[in-house]
């Protein structure tokens, strides 16, 4: 008797043996179910990550050595302990093939990487040298035939002997999460492929079930009272698990992205802006601001924020900029202003580590700033020249959104007569501005000579000597007014007035140049200044005035747009990379960011003091919005209008805005637009792109031409014909495969029956009838051979002759117990009453258990 | 699976998360497929729970303390879907043993067959064994979600018989006399000397009692009934009280030593072709009993019935006076583990029989007695729980 368990006074003992027995002895092992499964996991895995990095290599070549890798691969893995010789021989092989191709290996190595850095950035550029006299292709084959060579074996054994997922992730997982950390697409036949694998190999994994050996005792292991199968056991449901699992995944995988494509799916904003801020915290989490990010983490979901200037702008972070043409607010003007409108948000003034920032507050402690507040004046950062009358505009914010809410036009103030420009930076908010007509701030200071050179006592001296008549109608011989006051009123403090002028002149200036100069002292500002040398050094900051200032940067802005590509796609800039150097040098493609940002730092270097300003920029030229209605005009600031720009200060003059990525000047709007746009508006950029410049994103580029209706409705159509095509091949598919499975169950079904092996053929047989009969309802499950004919009887009566089954019954015994050889006659007899009871069998029952015997029991 | 509905849970938070990340469709097409598997994976389920059905069942009914006996598992699977892993959950107690014990068998289910497992019990005591089939989990495959299969057949009992034990018994009774002599001429008996009829052979009948010659000439077998002789009828009486005072392990020897004895006794009588009449009081129908077995085969049902009645056994001494005392016997042996005065007296004075035994089974430790009691005319035996061989060297019937 086994060992058995101690009983613990229940009276009963359980012993140690138990086995298994399945009535459907025809139900075995299919082994090509793994080889199935690791096809899928190979395909996919290989297709992923070629469909994600596109490599020039010789794909012919390549496929014939992995396919041959990967049925080596696969036959060894079916025989885990053979072969160990062979395994040793092809693994030396492979090492020697390496050693001597090692130059193309290794170039090869180097190929890939750039191939992967070129997708992952969007760019052209090699960032690893490679050697030149070796073709690309050929260097690809080589390494990838022999990287894929240990990536295959371990799938194939992980999947076939060990069918275990972790081990199967282990190759596949870092082939595709290369791509999909960095927002890579994939071909999705191939991505659903291994996804659909990884499920299978899940599931195989889960069964945790053996292989059946029947009548061996010890077949289960026992803990306690609890009996499982051992691990070294493989029940025949572990790869048909798998493999249902695979189909199961596909056929979903397929339908959903049906049904996407049909409903015409797209990102609802609110997971692009999810989105956007989960960025943002991971790349403030990767900078070390971990404490700013927890924070940020709190509020991560899409709430409206109040401005903060303080918040960093990160350069480079994104790959490309997508608008909706979403309008944030609507704009209603007086008249319209001649150039482009200019409706700033923010500023950033220190550039370091990829981004801009405003300073500390600390900053603003400056004695100056004590000054502005003594004498009730802030810095008047824009003193407009002598303008004529009515040459002012009024601009009014409809409908606006927060965002935009914050943002400040390059308005008119009157402060105590005084008319100047707002520093938003210390003025409300207001929902009503005065804008010049004159917009285009370069054509202002191009033509405007300089007021002075900083002469503070001069001007100081000149205005006390003028007196009240310096408020009436103020000149200067051979210079040019650059303020102007109400002519019916005296300012109640004059003195007030010039103070402020005086200490902006001077104090502000020196402020200016302390904080809006800097560059970091690093080595890519070093390569930039010496790339740009000749051009820096032709500006002397010393002697120029307003107008060679200008000219200096409409000169360096041209050669920028001449040797930049611009484009809403110009990938992520490399975290080692310097944000300005990498788009000034090497990427050289970018949008008004990187063109702003480069700006900013060139006039800097050149000695000019100039900041970074995002906001909005509306080009009413441009503007398909813009409608008349009465007198005033009205047009929508869309979120395609998002614009960064520079700002440069001159003295005397204050902070003027430049634009440094167009080369163009704005054009005026010459005629009166009366109906409003219908079609899609693009982004106002476009309209200097070349014709045929593209976006390269993969997955959801831009929308950059609106697509007529009528392609709409053609490519609709199109996908409606696909569609039902697509559905037929698969009903029709599928039909012929389960055709296709009867006629294969039919040829071997016959194969048994007339095997050489007579008794063997009978037992069969006999098994064949015993299906059709319990098909019928009779229940076989009787202890004695004797009484099976008689439990049969009223089924076998309707069919088969008098005795014929109990013959049957008696025949198969003897072929099962005895040692009696079945004759010929026996054998025939035996066919006979199968086909008799087949016939009679599918002759009469119902047209429904006629299909389930013939296509789903494929018993007929 | 609790883990692994964890690991699940984490496994769509991570798709999520990177649904967000990710801009291309395929991320929300992995993050729906990994939604719609686990309901995919409850409707087979479902279709498999409604084309398949468990059941456990035992070749055999009875058997002998000790023997193994196979017990078998069977789950039937009609669905097109095959299952890695099925859990089964069968309780298995014994009628005085205390507590249940609990089996569970993992296996796997094959798409449209049946799947038979079985494992083997065996009782450590006699009494009845109650197998129930509490339930069989199916789980899907990712372990997610799982189902229980109808059951059709969900409990089996398998009745014990105590072994038999080789008894001194000594057929020495004095033939009772009657002058009614024609009142027994109907009833079969042990005579070989007088045939009373034939019946066909069945399981437990003596292969001495084959009539070769009718067998022969025919293609079944036969068995002899004998006639009475008429001197002869031999009456046990039992009587079994719960004696709760004791431990359990006392009770379930003296349970044992009581149903041992009792079997052993009316095996060999049977061996030796005396056929005894049974009696014992069934305190729950509040009615005597009457056995007339005459085959072992018989001696199953016989227990079975026992077993039904041992928790309430205890004799109405006035009813068993009421019906046995107008009859006599050739011999008279009293089974009992608990000796009232009172069935002492009805033994003793009250039932008439040529030869009385009491056979009276006590705990283990209590001490032998020096000297079997005799009153009048009755031998009182004590059987100590265990030691039967040894208190019992002589039985004369």
């Amino acid at each position: 008797m086994n060992q058995n368990h101690p009983s613990q006074h229940s009276g009963i003992t359980i012993e140690n043996t138990l086995s298994m027995a399945v009535q459907n002895t025809n139900y075995r092992r299919n082994p090509l179910l793994l080889f199935v499964l690791a096809v899928c996991g190979a395909v996919g895995g290989v297709g992923t990550f070629l469909s994600m990095f596109p490599m020039r290599c010789n794909q012919t070549v390549l496929l014939t050595v992995l396919s041959v890798v990967f049925l080596g691969s696969a036959a060894m893995a079916y025989q885990p302990k053979r072969l160990l010789t062979l395994r040793l021989v092809l693994l030396s092989l492979c090492a020697g093939l390496i050693f001597l191709l090692w130059k193309p290996f290794s170039s090869g190595f180097v190929h890939v990487l750039n191939t992967i850095y070129k997708v992952i950035y969007l760019t052209e550029w090699d960032r690893y040298a490679v050697a030149p006299d070796l073709s690309e292709s050929y260097c690809v084959t080589v390494f990838l035939c022999f990287a894929f060579i240990p990536i295959l074996y371990l799938l194939c054994s992980s999947v076939i002997h060990y069918q275990n997922l972790f081990l199967c992730l282990i190759p596949t997982l870092p082939l595709s999460q290369i791509g999909f950390h960095y927002g890579v697409a994939a071909n999705h036949g191939f991505a659903i492929l291994l996804l659909a694998f990884w499920f299978g190999m899940a599931a195989v994994h889960m069964s945790n079930a053996g292989t059946y050996r029947g009548d061996v005792q010890n077949s289960f292991l026992r803990r306690g009272n609890t009996f499982f199968p051992i691990s070294s056991m493989r029940f025949m449901v572990t790869e048909r698990v798998g493999a249902a699992m695979i189909c199961i995944v596909l056929v979903l995988c397929l339908l959903i992205g049906q049904v996407l494509e049909l409903t015409g799916y797209q990102r609802s904003e609110y997971v692009k802006v999810l989105r956007s801020r989960a960025q943002e915290q991971i790349a403030m989490m990767m900078n070390g601001n971990s404490e700013e990010s927890s924070k940020q983490w709190q509020s991560l979901w899409p709430k409206p924020k109040v401005h903060n200037d303080r918040i960093v702008t990160a350069l480079g972070e994104e790959a490309k900029r997508e608008f909706k043409d979403i309008a944030l607010s609507g704009l209603t003007l007086s008249a319209l202003p001649q150039g482009r409108i200019y409706l700033k948000y923010r500023i950033g003034e220190v550039y370091g580590d990829n981004s801009w920032s405003r300073p500390e507050e600390t900053v603003y402690d400056a004695e100056i700033f004590s000054h502005f507040s003594e004498i009730g004046y802030y810095p008047q950062e824009f003193l407009y020249p002598n303008m004529p009358s009515g040459d002012e505009v009024t601009m009014t914010f409809e409908n606006v959104t927060e965002t935009l809410g914050q943002c400040v036009p390059y308005a008119v103030q009157e402060q105590d007569a005084l008319q100047c420009l707002r520093d938003n930076a210390f003025s409300g908010f207001s929902n009503t501005y005065r804008i010049m007509q004159m917009q285009d701030f370069e054509q202002v200071l191009l033509h405007t000579q300089t007021m002075y050179a900083g002469d503070s006592a001069m001007l100081y001296s000149k205005c006390r000597s003028v007196n009240q008549a310096f408020f009436q109608n103020l000149t200067a011989q051979g210079e040019e007014l650059f303020y102007t006051a109400s002519p019916s009123e005296m300012p109640t403090d004059m003195e007030r007035s010039m103070e402020a002028l005086l200490l902006c002149a001077n104090g502000y200036s020196e402020f200016v140049a302390q904080t809006d100069m800097q560059v970091p002292d690093t080595p890519a500002m070093q390569i930039v200044r010496e790339a740009y040398a000749p051009f820096l050094d032709s500006y002397n900051a010393d002697t120029a005035d307003a107008a060679d200032t200008i000219a200096f940067l409409r000169q360096l802005r041209e050669e920028v747009c001449n040797h930049m590509t611009y484009t809403l796609s110009p990938g992520r800039t490399p975290p080692t990379e310097d944000f300005v150097e990498y788009f000034l040098l090497k990427n050289q493609k970018g949008f008004c960011m990187h063109y702003a940002t480069a700006g900013v730092i060139l006039a800097r270097m050149a000695g000019i003091p100039a900041r970074y300003c995002e906001g909005y920029m509306v080009d009413l030229a441009q503007s398909h919005s813009l409608k008349k209605h009465g007198d005033v005009y009205k047009l929508n600031v869309l979120d395609s209008n998002a614009h960064a720009w520079m700002e440069v200060y001159i003295a005397g003059w204050g902070w003027i805005p430049f634009e440094f990525t167009f080369v163009e000047e704005a054009q005026p709007v010459t005629t009166e637009v009366t109906e409003p746009a219908t079609s899609v508006v693009t982004s106002v950029v476009t309209s200097y792109l070349p014709a045929n410049t593209t976006i390269t994103s993969t997955t959801m580029p831009a929308t950059v031409q609106p697509v007529p209706m009528e392609q709409k409705n053609n490519n609709d159509i199109w996908r409606i014909v696909l569609c039902v095509l697509g559905s037929t091949l698969f009903i029709g598919g599928f039909v012929w495969l389960v055709r296709f499975r009867r006629i294969l169950a039919q040829r071997r079904r016959e194969r048994q029956f007339t095997q050489a092996d007579r008794n063997e053929a009978v037992r069969c047989i006999y098994a064949y009838l015993c299906k059709l009969l319990t098909f019928c309802g009779a229940d076989l499950q009787v202890q004695r051979t004797a009484d099976i004919a008689d439990s049969a009887a009223e089924i076998c009566d309707k069919y088969l002759d008098e005795g014929e089954f109990a013959d049957a019954v008696n025949l198969a015994a003897k072929a099962a117990f005895s040692s009696h050889s079945i004759s010929d006659e026996e054998h025939e007899r035996m066919l006979a009453t199968a086909r008799t009871l087949a016939a009679g069998v599918a002759g009469n029952v119902s047209r429904w258990d006629k299909f389930r015997l013939q296509y789903i029991l494929r018993l007929l | 699976m609790f883990k692994v509905k964890l690991l699940y849970l984490a496994l769509l938070a991570g798709l999520l998360a990177f649904y967000v990340l990710y801009i291309d469709s395929f991320a929300l097409i992995m993050l729906l497929c990994a939604l719609i598997v686990p309901v995919l994976l409850k409707v087979l389920l479902l279709v498999f729970r409604f084309n398949s059905s468990g059941a456990l069942t035992c070749d055999s009914d009875s058997c002998a303390a000790g023997e193994s006996i196979p017990v078998t598992l069977t789950v039937r699977n009609k669905s097109p879907f095959c299952f890695p892993m099925a859990q089964a959950t069968v309780l298995l107690h014994h009628s005085f043993g205390a507590g249940t014990q609990c089996l569970q068998l993992r296996f796997p289910v094959q798409a449209r067959n049946l799947t038979r497992v079985t494992f083997y019990v065996h009782a450590e005591f006699c009494g009845a064994m109650e197998l129930s089939l509490k339930k069989i989990s199916v789980f899907d495959y990712l372990h997610l979600f799982h189902t229980n299969l109808p059951l059709r057949q969900k409990h089996t009992n398998v009745l014990v018989l105590p072994q038999c034990v080789a008894l001194p018994i000594r057929n020495a009774s004095d033939p009772v006399h009657s002058q009614e002599s024609d009142v027994y001429a109907d009833r079969p008996g042990d005579d070989p000397s007088q045939i009373f009829g034939f019946h066909e052979y069945g399981a437990g009948d003596a292969v001495s009692r084959i009539h070769w010659k009718l067998s022969s000439k025919s293609d079944r077998l036969f068995v002899k009934e004998f006639s009475l002789p008429i001197q002869k009828s031999v009456l046990i009486l039992l009587n079994y009280s719960g004696a709760p005072r004791t431990s359990m392990q006392v009770r379930i020897q003296q349970a044992e030593t009581f149903l041992t004895l009792f079997y052993s006794v009316i095996f060999q009588m049977l061996d030796q072709q005396m056929l005894p009449v049974i009696v014992w009081y069934d305190g729950a129908q509040k009615e005597l009993e009457l056995h007339h077995p005459t085959a072992h085969g018989q001696l199953s049902d016989l227990f079975r019935a026992l077993y039904d009645s041992i928790g309430a056994m205890e004799l109405d001494v006035q009813q068993v006076m009421d019906s046995l005392a107008s009859q006599r016997y050739s011999s008279l042996t009293c089974i009992t583990n608990h000796l009232p005065h009172m069935l002492l007296e009805l033994v003793d004075k009250r039932v008439t029989a040529n030869c009385k035994t009491i056979l009276h089974v006590c705990p283990p430790d209590e001490q032998q007695q020096t000297a079997a009691a005799e009153i009048a005319e009755t031998v009182v035996l004590p059987v100590r729980a265990g030691r039967m061989q040894e208190d019992i060297t002589q039985l004369v019937l």
